[in-house]
């Protein structure tokens, strides 16, 4: 008896070959850390937050940004990253800032920040910082100048118990200077003693090492493709390319070099 | 048979004008984006060429009223140092009240300088306005290339003939004047301590 495959049959062959492919392509891409992790408001491409760390950050951004989009001002997108490097001319050359800034499209209305730290492994393997670079939204510059992101970097970096709760202030101080001016919203000030108790008693999701998204899950990440193809391009990415339905891109901000950096030498 | 070849032959030509109207018309819109794109890119250097003047200027100017207050800080401690030296140490009132001037001086004043920071911000500044011009620049050299590009490559060069795009864009050349280092100058807190 022959069997005659209609149609159907020969699509569903095709789509899950083209799923196959799809994984296969993910599994032996390389990783590239000028993409935005999963979880997009902080990358730990560096290994060294903790995941109470990474948690703060997390539920901070996604909490300001939920809490100030639509406003006139625009939707603040604030991003953390740390990346591993073996040169210092990779902050430069392979993560510029603002080269990271766009390609991530941080911030509604270019209200944006990214805050990038960059260690370097010092003579016994350990990830020891050597840079931090903040790259500032060509909006949020007039909220949040060179000068005074400097001073915050300059104030907290070299205060508190450890790097991480340094950088967790750094964070804090951000939002402390922006959320009253741009959008009227009163901040706590960072405390210290609160925030290491929270780090020692931190019982949330465990983070590891972040992943950068493949090129093509960065594709079809949410932000640039699925606004200009609408609800059949979100179908169509959820039926084919599962996992890759994640928040990849920002807000669709910009910036053009506003920012500050500082070495720790 | 004659029919079916001037249906073929009406076939033929429809094709062919939606493909050439599909080719203008992308290839206008390709240009017009270009165009668009290198003149939005121009706006942003001069933004940066002035926001740099400006905001420079300003920083300099308040840098400049710190120094002087803080020189005539200077010049009052030196002032009340060489009387309280001079004192009499043996006469009790008067090395009581010359150290009580000297206190007042450095009291009044807080000795917690600003400029030290005023020199700190200023220098993020600089180093961002430089750094926003280098990004502006590129950008619009980068725009540059595109629509020459767009141009001069077929099909676009086609409809840019048509619609009077022909002259290629200049890219950002670094004048002389860019190149040479801005002075800024303080006041010399030495000279100024020690007259």
């Amino acid at each position: 008896m022959i069997m005659r495959r209609g149609p159907v049959q020969i699509f569903s062959v095709l789509g899950l070959l083209g799923v196959g492919v799809y994984y296969l392509i993910l599994a032996f891409s390389p990783q590239d850390y000028t993409l935005p992790s999963a979880e997009y408001y902080v990358s730990d491409y560096a290994n060294v937050l903790s995941s109470a760390s990474m948690d703060f950050y997390l539920t901070k951004s996604t909490e300001v940004f939920e809490r100030t989009k639509g406003t006139n001002v625009g939707g603040l997108q604030i991003v953390v990253a740390t990346f591993p490097i073996t040169s210092e001319d990779q902050i430069e050359d392979e993560y510029n800032k603002t080269t990271l800034f766009r390609k991530w499209q941080i911030g509604e209305n270019d209200m944006g920040l990214l805050i990038a730290y960059f260690y370097e492994n010092d003579t016994l393997g350990i990830p020891s910082l050597v840079n931090t670079s903040v790259e500032i939204g060509y909006r949020l510059n007039s909220y949040l100048t060179a000068g005074a992101m400097g001073q915050i970097l300059d104030q907290d970096l070299t205060a508190g118990a450890d790097e991480e709760t340094a950088q967790a202030h750094v964070y804090s101080d951000v939002l402390a200077h922006v959320l009253p001016d741009a959008y009227g919203i009163d901040v706590t000030p960072f405390d210290e003693e609160g925030y290491l108790d929270y780090l020692i008693h931190y019982d949330g999701p465990a983070y590891g090492a972040s992943k950068p998204l493949s090129k093509l899950e960065y594709a079809f990440s949410m932000g640039g493709f699925w606004d200009q193809f609408g609800i059949p391009a979100i179908i169509l990415g959820v039926v084919f390319f599962g996992d890759a339905f994640v928040l990849g891109k920002g807000a669709g901000g910009s910036s053009g070099g506003g920012g500050v950096f500082r070495w720790k030498h | 048979m004659k029919h079916a070849i001037i249906l073929t032959s009406g076939g033929v030509v429809l094709v062919a004008g939606l493909v050439f109207g599909i080719i203008v018309l992308t290839g206008y819109n390709s240009i017009v984006k270009a165009d668009e794109a290198t003149n939005g890119n121009y706006a942003q250097v001069q933004n940066d060429l002035k926001a740099r003047h400006d905001k420079i200027g300003e920083l300099l100017d308040t840098l400049k009223g710190q120094i002087s207050q803080e020189t005539a800080i200077y010049s009052a401690i030196t002032v009340v140092r060489g009387s309280y030296a001079s004192a009499d140490a043996s006469s009790d009132a008067e090395e009581t009240g010359a150290f009580n001037t000297l206190l007042a001086v450095v009291e009044d004043n807080q000795p917690t300088f600003l400029s030290q920071n005023g020199f700190i911000i200023l220098m993020d500044e600089i180093s961002e306005a430089e750094n926003k011009l280098v990004v502006s620049r590129r950008d619009y050299n980068e725009s540059v290339r595109v629509y020459n590009a767009s141009i001069r490559l077929f099909p676009t060069n086609m409809v840019a003939g048509m619609f009077g795009f022909t002259s290629a864009k200049l890219y950002w050349a670094v004048s002389q004047s860019d190149t040479e280092m801005p002075v800024i100058s303080f006041p010399s807190l030495s000279s100024s301590a020690s007259s």
